[in-house]
């Protein structure tokens, strides 16, 4: 726990620090950074037992543009929840690489992107597989709204399943 | 629909030319931004049906002066899988406090927002001789207060400590099941990344 937060707080000194010396969103240095975390005491209201639930949920995400418009990063995740002394756990971790056509000056960088995520849960291992076409539209300096056609297949331990998909989304870009 | 799409649309050409006349992140004219929308199909190995989904979930709220922003966000999804479907619509109103002007790095606020949705759950068979359709309406109120930590010029990590109250009703669309009305609240820490669009 301490070296997870030890990791946290080193990149949120150096996030900073390295997003000065970038000059456009997927220059050299610059990082994609999303994510979030919660934790969250819940009374259900049941007429059955005055026990909370409680759930701790870490989800960060983070690219790094290793040279020009080539991000390296990864999706990490923890999910904890305890219920009248039962307790669920599940974890994810995978690598994502990405490519941004373009350079400065540009409000549109169309993308490509694939990623591999392993979810780790107590009855049910899973791999998925995630390729991902699209484009980011800046609307500021560090925000873009994010469009994409994608496709990813899942290895699971209950059976396997391919999902075929559209979405759009903000990203936040700090360079 | 078209008109949601178009609205979608011009709201995203405007926000850049808007953003450009604000100095700092909470400066009036200023937008805090995000959500998703997404549609997938997805099939799994040793099924035939193809499951399909559509969600959309966009949030905004915009800076009526330094320092207070209001806005919401809407929920729309509808998912279905052979006989099964489920539609779910909501609205949420909100308003927000930053304290602090000019070009800062960290925004310390205060945030209150009430929600209602629906939620309908259909199978298109009987279950025990008995129909089920299935709506469950939520009516929410959370405050929250934390602070913004701005890591980029548009870009802060937010960390708040919230409490919501919200109240459930299932209506089970049937004389044979009754409905049922329950509240529940929850309180805790959140944190995560707030987009500022100026």
């Amino acid at each position: 726990m301490k070296k997870i937060l030890l990791i946290l707080l080193t990149v949120g000194i150096l996030v900073p620090g390295s997003a000065l010396a970038q000059s456009y969103p997927v220059d050299r240095g610059g990082v994609i950074l999303g994510g979030s975390a919660s934790l969250i005491s819940t009374d259900t209201g049941s007429n059955f037992t005055d026990e909370r639930t409680t759930t701790l949920a870490i989800n960060p995400s983070a690219q790094f543009f290793v040279i020009p418009n080539l991000a390296l990063g990864g999706t990490a995740g923890f999910f904890l929840s305890r219920f009248d002394d039962e307790t669920d756990a599940a974890a994810l971790l995978g690598p994502t690489l990405s490519y941004y056509v373009g350079g400065p000056d540009q409000r549109f960088y169309p993308f490509v992107s694939g990623s591999l995520q392993f979810d780790v849960e107590e009855f049910d291992d899973s791999a998925t597989l995630l390729l991902e076409g699209g484009g980011a539209y800046m609307v500021a300096r560090n925000v873009a709204l994010t469009g994409s056609l994608s496709f990813s297949g899942l290895l699971d331990d209950l059976g396997d399943q391919n999902i075929v998909g559209l979405r759009f989304g903000v990203s936040a870009f700090l360079f | 629909m078209k008109k949601l799409i178009l609205a979608l649309f011009t709201l995203a050409l405007l926000l850049p030319e808007a953003a450009q006349a604000q100095t700092y992140p909470v400066d009036r004219g200023s937008w805090i931004v995000g959500g998703a929308a997404g549609l997938t199909s997805s099939s799994a190995g040793d099924d035939d049906g193809r499951s399909t989904s559509i969600f959309l979930n966009p949030n905004a709220q915009y800076f009526v002066r330094s320092g207070l922003a209001v806005g919401g966000n809407v929920t729309l999804s509808y998912s279905s899988q052979d006989n099964f479907s489920s539609t779910s619509v909501g609205v949420g109103p909100a308003v927000s406090f930053y304290f602090g002007s000019g070009a800062r790095s960290v925004y310390p606020f205060v945030s209150a927002g009430t929600g209602i949705a629906s939620s309908t759950i259909s199978i298109d068979e009987t279950i025990g001789g008995i129909d089920f359709d299935r709506t469950t309406t939520s009516y929410s109120f959370d405050v929250a207060g934390g602070a913004v930590f701005m890591v980029a010029k548009n870009v802060g990590v937010t960390g708040a400590v919230f409490y919501r109250e919200q109240h459930f009703n299932l209506d089970a669309d049937s004389d044979a099941v009754e409905d049922e009305d329950f509240d529940t609240n929850s309180f805790g820490f959140r944190f995560g990344l707030r987009l500022f669009a100026f």
